[in-house]
């Protein structure tokens, strides 16, 4: 797989007809569901899916095959959405969970379970409400299926971090739901 | 027991992916709380609607315009390379081959006839006699004025080729090297015979070469001063179908 990687960067880096839409017909889809819950907006994730790609032609030589293509490319993905976010919102509040920090424990709380049927709209709209950071690491984890390694080389984290990440944000899910934290210490 | 002590455990087990030692004592600490059970049902259900959620897909327009964005950045990359067409990572081979051709102007000038020599469309002098019978020496020296002149702005606007990869620079120096041979080698044959039309139509489309590899250097730099970032993509907004 990773060699199919090497030989498809290869061939866009030297401008071989048809293999840069290759590439966009493999990961486009991919990027654009990451896009579109990062930013929110099926427009600004279009938007964004331009800038990416076009990102990745201008870098594609740097592509050295230490991860796959995709993991490269979510990585350009989410650089651009956080500087998007970051640009957008200035620093607002929910911005101070940032990528990198482990954070407090989550308050502990008796907590009412999450409702029988979790409603795939209020899920959306729960992971909207996820610091940015949070967000990247449990839709690349939990969404998209990457494991721990490659959410780590995508958000340039460590593979404790990830694991740090997507089980804060799985509890601050929880929380949004309608149950509680828990799990903080006692 | 702490609960906090097994966070990322119960993490794992959801995930499958805890190893032996830590299930064995996340299931014991499981087994005498309650809350960590609800909690790990509750992680596993969630991982579970996770999964399952719809998954948004392009545009169908949204490659036809991604198309035409990677073709107007290609173009826009080329520009510096004499239109070579390469991509922004393929420069050193375009630096080379631009000096085989430059290097090669000379031999190329001293065996085609007036007529039959390349034109090259520059933006720089124009002036220059053509006729079997020989130009007018006079015409000829005020139109070499002209180029020397041109030439003259055009290398004090290179000073800054420094900008340019060291060996870029090399094989553009060379090329402009090659040209001055040429225009050497034309100013003695000339000075033998000032009327040698031939002569004349060598020299001037030397100074041509040298213009127009200039004024390529020229663009080069600013390509190269405005760097990657400044190969700015067009604004999308601007290309959306």
């Amino acid at each position: 797989m990773r060699g199919a990687d090497i030989e498809l960067a290869r061939r866009c880096r030297e401008g071989e007809a048809g293999a840069f839409e290759e590439l966009y017909r493999a990961q486009g889809g991919r990027l654009f569901a990451l896009l579109v819950r990062m930013m929110g907006s099926p427009q600004e994730a279009e938007d964004l899916l331009q800038e990416v790609f076009l990102h990745a032609y201008r870098k594609i030589g740097s592509f050295r095959g230490d991860s796959s293509l995709g993991t490269w490319l979510y990585r350009l993905a989410v650089n651009q959405c956080l500087d998007h976010l970051r640009g957008r919102q200035a620093r607002m509040a929910r911005t101070t969970d940032s990528i990198d920090e482990d954070g407090a424990a989550e308050p502990v709380a008796a907590a009412p379970a999450l409702p029988e049927a979790i409603s795939r709209i209020d899920l959306e709209r729960a992971i909207a409400q996820l610091p940015e950071g949070y967000r990247a690491a449990f839709l690349l984890h939990d969404v998209e299926g990457l494991d721990h390694h490659e959410v780590a080389g995508a958000l340039g984290i460590s593979t404790g971090t990830s694991k740090s990440q997507v089980h804060k944000a799985r509890l601050r899910l929880r929380a949004l739901l309608g149950g509680s934290t828990h799990g903080g210490g006692r | 027991m702490d609960c906090h002590e097994h966070a990322l455990t119960l993490g794992d087990l959801v995930d499958g992916t805890a190893d032996p030692g830590a299930a064995r004592a996340a299931a014991a600490h499981l087994a005498a709380c309650a809350p960590c059970r609800a909690l790990v049902d509750d992680l596993a259900r969630l991982r579970l609607a996770a999964r399952t959620l719809e998954t948004p897909v392009p545009p169908p327009h949204a490659w036809p315009r991604l198309a035409a964005a990677l073709e107007a950045e290609r173009q826009r990359t080329s520009r510096g390379w004499l239109g070579l067409g390469l991509t922004p990572w393929g420069w050193m081979p375009a630096a080379a081959a631009l000096a085989l051709i430059v290097g090669g102007l000379s031999w190329v000038g001293e065996r085609l006839t007036p007529d039959t020599l390349p034109a090259r469309t520059i933006a720089g002098p124009t002036a220059a006699p053509r006729g079997g019978d020989g130009g007018d020496p006079e015409a000829l020296r005020l139109a070499e004025t002209e180029f020397t002149q041109a030439i003259a702005g055009l290398e004090a606007a290179t000073q800054s080729a420094s900008t340019i990869d060291p060996l870029a620079a090399d094989d553009l120096r060379a090329g402009v090297a090659a040209i001055d041979a040429a225009i050497g080698e034309s100013r003695a044959a000339l000075a033998q015979e000032p009327a040698n039309a031939l002569a004349q139509e060598a020299l001037l489309d030397a100074l041509r070469s040298k213009v127009a590899l200039l004024q390529d250097t020229v663009a080069l730099i600013d390509d190269q001063r405005d760097g990657p970032a400044g190969l700015g993509a067009p604004d999308p907004r601007e290309l959306r179908q």
